[in-house]
């Protein structure tokens, strides 16, 4: 006889009764795990779509491996950059004056924009991404597309249509002639330019991109500043070998002209720093989602697990009776597996339904505008993994049980009693009230046989979840703490006073006055920041100048060491270092070229983001900041920027920022044709993403919270019902239906009070570690802050959570019955 | 097992020697079983009587294979039970034992039919033929219209009457019966002890725990115990001339 056809048999007749016996709670707990695992497993795939995003973006868009800015159109710097070394593609967008009209003038409010065309370049190569629409055709003179921030400050949708004048420039901002060519255009479509996306506060430029058709036939002068981008035979690698040999161009070239004449221009954005900097940025967003997916990841898998275990007890009376039948204890753990197993699947197959049908909500962030492929998406490697551990470890813990229990066997029905707790002994002598008593009994007593309920192993799965939960808050508020003290991203003036973008010098004879006029400036400091490298690697300085007032601690934050007291002696960023494999008191080349020099890092520091707009800055963690004597190590901008291209202000309680933007643009260190802007905190985007990952902070501490109650509610409700017989003693040794409730009540707060107690201070060491770990990554101060009244918030919620996890079970224990009880006793089906 | 065979003499069902067993219970070692010795002709019906506490459900368990002696042996038809792991237990019970206990045992997620079908597939029986005996067994024990009923829509007599055609599945060497009666009224009572009288009839070995008077006057044989030991093995009828009629 075939074991399938005897004892296999049965062993399935006994798993389909057992499955359609609890059909209805496999469904039901099936689904809430597996609710709960597809979110987790949706936000770790959504972390790993997000963290590819940029990536795949410039792959899927042809993007170019460098950029460079050789200043306003010219023929003979187009036909140089063309023929530049390694160059297989190059094209580039050109700034022109084709400015929006109304009643025959241009819009003053949007003389601040920046229109521009290309010859080809966003349409094919450097795919320009959508917001909505299409993008134009560049063979129609009346269709633009326009960015949501011209969009906004326009008043522009998709199919508006606007009048555009084509003007030729004047010098140093004289008034505009008669436009050359008047076109109503129409908007076709909302685009989102990389800068417009990754870009932060500095770099936001309303934007609006004409058709190549409508700056035909115009006059030379109406084309202006010109960007190239260049696809490299071997991508980044090539890049250093182009911007070299195009600056030995430029220089070339600007040596034969009048000394008052620009010249070809080196600015350069290397596509690989983008890439970087986006990747920075990303990195909390990414970092706080893949947190949150791990953690209801690894709640699911706890509830799992948990209510595995729990399963097979409850059907362990079967299996026992199936053993008395004559089941081996193999058989019998087959038996006893059925429910377990068809509980995980299903919750797997609601996982992988909820993670997929949640996919097309990722990537997160400001970022998915970029996604190269939106919608739903299959992230196999995170839906195998996180199946195996839905599935295997609870089938696990659930095998391990059902195998102790068969081998347990049939004197399952008649174990002996266990050793009562010396805790409750000891508690009951103190005079402790009955219903206490009681309560500590059924939470740390778990019951035997049919009555077992898994009391401890809800009791630490309890001190686990009230640590993951301490663990957010501490974090949280750390990340609130980051997102409203600057001092902590390095952040220690009140605001910025940049001219033209960063790219305007202020001279201290003409500003410092200007300054010091001023009732609503209580503190200066200028500061020249711009682009250098160390031992070959490029980066952003600052060099602090001449201030005043609170102005002279306007410094970075030192983190280790000492600040720099004397030519010769920098401090750089962490990430700046690490990078360079160097550390505090070694010594490193600053700058290249002729102003090229060794000087020794004397400490690391959080530095602030300042630097001119469209260019590399210095960050939390990258960047260098040197003495005033070593400004020669700065890559010259030509006429602009340093020395001092940044003022830090410090605000009077009366301080407009609306105002003193007024008053600046009419500043007289204003170069003509130029402006200025003052600016309040800068945030770097990463410090503002991470900023904004804080607000899921909530959804998590709901989520953890409400697997809290769950898991308690179930294991009270198990409690209840398993030990009824309890219950019934307790009536006729005359406990009235409310103490009966109390004691159901006590033991659902007997549980949140362990869990904090314990909890609370693990919770505290985890988030304040975990914060340190993260404030690292992100470069910004890593000491950990604790704030006191959401512990204490968390605290009472745990607390509530413990009392609405007893409510229900409590209602059912009031209404046990001595008699059902004693007749349920003898039945194994009770 | 050739030694077992040689020491159990002919027709003897049941041989119980020596049989010790001892359990805790509430940290107090309580001496259950103080060396039984008990034995059983094929075909006989024997009914174990004696105060609470005096060893005959764990004198059933370990007959059953349900928990382990301490010392002593025991051995069904000529197959030693002592000593062997859960699963050999297990596979003894497939050939030799059906028990019928006081609160059924019944497998509620199965109906009527299936439960007594149950323990001849485990046994190896195929399906195809378990289920037409099974069906006469319910039909013997006068449940035959409740075949697809759950069992906890049957009444109490009902219960007990599926429990026994379940514990009969196997053609058992030895039925077991635990207080059979226990749970059951006075009507239901009598119900399933005329069925142990016709199966007796029939030639069914039986070894049944009660400490009904009444009930144990459909036994052929009674056994008394007391402290652990087995005192005696009287006639029944001469115990249900002198019994105090069970009140």
């Amino acid at each position: 006889m075939a074991w399938w056809s005897g004892p296999g048999s049965a062993v399935g007749s006994l798993a389909r009764a057992d499955l359609r016996r609890r059909g209805r709670a496999v469904m039901a707990g099936g689904a809430l795990i597996g609710l709960a695992a597809g979110i987790g497993m949706a936000c770790i795939a959504g972390a790993r779509r997000t963290d590819s995003l940029f990536p795949r973006h410039l792959a899927a868009t042809r993007a170019s491996d460098v950029e460079i800015d050789p200043g306003n159109l010219d023929p003979a710097a187009d036909r140089a950059i063309r023929t530049l070394p390694n160059v297989v593609a190059a094209s580039e967008w050109v700034v022109v004056e084709a400015l929006p009209m109304q009643g025959g003038r241009p819009v003053d409010t949007l003389r601040t924009a920046l229109p521009f065309t290309t010859d080809g370049r966003f349409l094919g190569p450097d795919l320009v991404s959508l917001a909505g629409g299409r993008r134009l055709d560049p063979t129609r003179p009346g269709e633009v597309m326009v960015n949501a921030l011209y969009a906004r400050i326009a008043h522009l949708h998709l199919g508006s249509r606007q009048q555009v004048g084509v003007f030729a420039a004047t010098d140093n901002g004289a008034p505009l002639g008669k436009a050359t060519r008047v076109e109503t255009v129409t908007v076709v479509g909302i685009m989102a330019l990389n800068d417009d996306v990754i870009s932060e506060q500095l770099d936001r430029v309303p934007r609006i991109f004409v058709s190549p058709a409508l700056m035909k036939g115009a006059p030379k002068s109406a084309f202006g500043f010109s960007w190239y981008g260049l696809r490299l035979a071997h991508g980044d690698a090539d890049v250093d070998q182009v911007v070299t040999r195009w600056k030995q161009l430029a220089a070339d070239h600007n040596r034969t002209l009048p000394k008052d004449q620009g010249g070809w221009l080196t600015f350069v954005h290397r596509t690989a720093d983008q890439e970087r900097t986006v990747s920075r940025a990303i990195r909390p967003l990414v970092t706080s989602l893949g947190a949150f997916g791990v953690l209801a990841l690894v709640a699911a898998v706890v509830l799992a697990a948990q209510g595995m275990g729990r399963a097979v007890r409850q059907g362990a009376d079967d299996t026992s009776i199936a053993q008395v039948l004559g089941l081996t204890s193999g058989e019998a753990t087959l038996v006893g597996l059925a429910v377990p197993v068809a509980t995980v699947v299903t919750a797997g197959l609601v996982a992988v339904g909820v993670a997929v049908g949640l996919s097309s909500r990722f990537p997160a962030g400001p970022y998915r505008i970029l996604e190269p492929a939106p919608g739903v998406q299959v992230d196999a490697l995170v839906l195998a993994a996180g199946l195996a551990a839905l599935i295997l470890l609870p089938v696990a813990v659930a095998a391990v049980v059902a195998l102790r229990l068969a081998r347990a066997g049939t004197a399952g029905q008649r174990d002996g009693a266990r050793r009562p707790s010396r805790l409750v002994a000891w508690v009951a002598r103190s005079g402790a009230r009955p219903p206490l008593v009681a309560s500590l009994r059924l939470t740390v007593e778990p019951g035997r046989g049919r009555a077992y309920v898994p009391t401890r192993s809800v009791l630490i799965s309890s001190i686990v979840t009230v640590t993951f939960l301490i663990t957010t808050i501490v974090f949280g508020s750390n990340l609130r703490a980051l997102a409203n003290e600057p001092a902590r991203f390095g952040w220690t003036a009140d605001g910025a006073l940049l001219s033209d973008g960063g790219y305007g010098q202020f001279d201290p004879k003409v500003t410092t006055p200007w300054l010091n006029a001023r009732t609503d400036i209580d503190g200066w400091l200028l500061v020249g920041a711009d682009r250098t490298s160390l031992d070959g690697r490029q980066t952003a300085g600052v060099v602090y100048g001449p201030s005043r007032g609170r102005g002279a601690g306007m410094l970075p934050v030192i983190i280790s060491g000492r600040a720099p007291r004397a030519t010769g002696e920098i401090v750089a960023g962490a990430a700046t270092l690490k990078s360079l494999h160097a550390h505090v008191g070694d010594a490193v080349t600053l700058g290249s070229g002729a102003g090229a020099r060794r000087v020794r890092v004397t400490g690391t520091a959080v530095l602030p983001a300042l630097g001119p707009v469209f260019a590399v800055r210095t960050r939390p963690d990258d960047g260098v900041w040197v003495m005033p004597g070593d400004r020669a190590a700065f890559d010259t901008l030509g006429s602009y920027g340093p020395p001092w291209n940044v003022v830090l202000l410090g605000f009077t309680p009366t301080s407009d920022l609306a105002v003193l933007n007024r008053d600046a643009d009419k500043g007289p260190f204003l170069a003509p044709g130029t402006d200025a802007d003052v600016y309040g905190v800068i945030r770097p985007s990463e410090v503002s993403t991470a900023a904004s990952a804080g607000r899921g902070q909530n959804a998590l501490i709901a989520t953890l919270l409400g697997v809290a109650v769950l898991g308690l509610m179930l294991t009270l409700v198990a409690v209840v019902r398993r030990r009824r017989h309890d219950f019934a003693i307790y009536r006729t040794l005359g406990f009235t239906p409310g103490q009966l409730r109390l004691t159901v009540v006590g033991q659902g707060l007997l549980f949140a009070v362990a869990a904090s107690v314990l909890g609370l201070p693990l919770g505290m060491v985890l988030g304040r570690q975990l914060w340190r770990l993260f404030a690292q990554r992100l470069g910004v101060v890593p000491a950990p802050t604790v704030a006191w009244p959401p512990l204490g918030l968390a605290l009472v919620g745990v607390v509530l959570a413990g009392l609405l996890g007893a409510l229900l079970p409590s209602l059912l224990a009031g209404r046990s019955a001595f008699a059902e009880a004693q007749r349920a006793r003898g039945d194994v089906r009770s | 097992m050739a030694e077992a065979e040689e020491t159990v003499p002919a027709g003897e069902v049941l041989v119980v020697r020596g049989v010790r067993k001892t359990y805790e219970a509430e940290d107090v070692p309580v001496r259950a079983l103080r060396g039984a010795d008990l034995t059983m002709a094929r075909g006989e019906f024997a009914a174990v009587m004696g105060p609470s506490g005096c060893g005959k459900s764990t004198l059933l368990n370990l007959i059953a294979g349900l928990d382990q002696a301490d010392d002593g042996e025991i051995t069904i038809d000529g197959e030693l039970v002592t000593g062997r792991t859960e699963d050999e237990l297990a596979r003894l019970r497939r050939r030799h034992i059906g028990i019928v206990f006081q609160f059924f045992n019944l497998l509620e997620g199965m109906s009527a039919l299936e439960n007594v079908v149950l323990p001849a597939v485990v046994a190896g029986t195929p399906r195809k033929r378990a289920e037409p005996r099974a069906r006469d067994l319910l039909d013997l024990l006068g449940v035959g219209d409740k075949a697809k009923a759950a069992p906890g829509t049957l009444s109490g007599g009902q219960r007990q009457r599926l429990a026994i055609a379940r514990a009969l599945a196997n053609e058992p060497t030895l039925l077991l019966a635990d207080e059979p009666t226990g749970a059951l009224d006075s009507e239901g009572g009598h119900e399933v002890m005329e069925l142990f009288r016709r199966l007796h009839q029939g030639g069914q070995t039986i070894l049944l725990v009660t400490h009904d008077d009444e009930v144990a006057t459909v036994a052929s044989r009674i056994v008394r115990m007391r402290d652990g030991r087995v005192l005696t093995g009287t006639p029944a009828a001469a115990t249900a001339d002198s019994a105090v009629p069970a009140g």
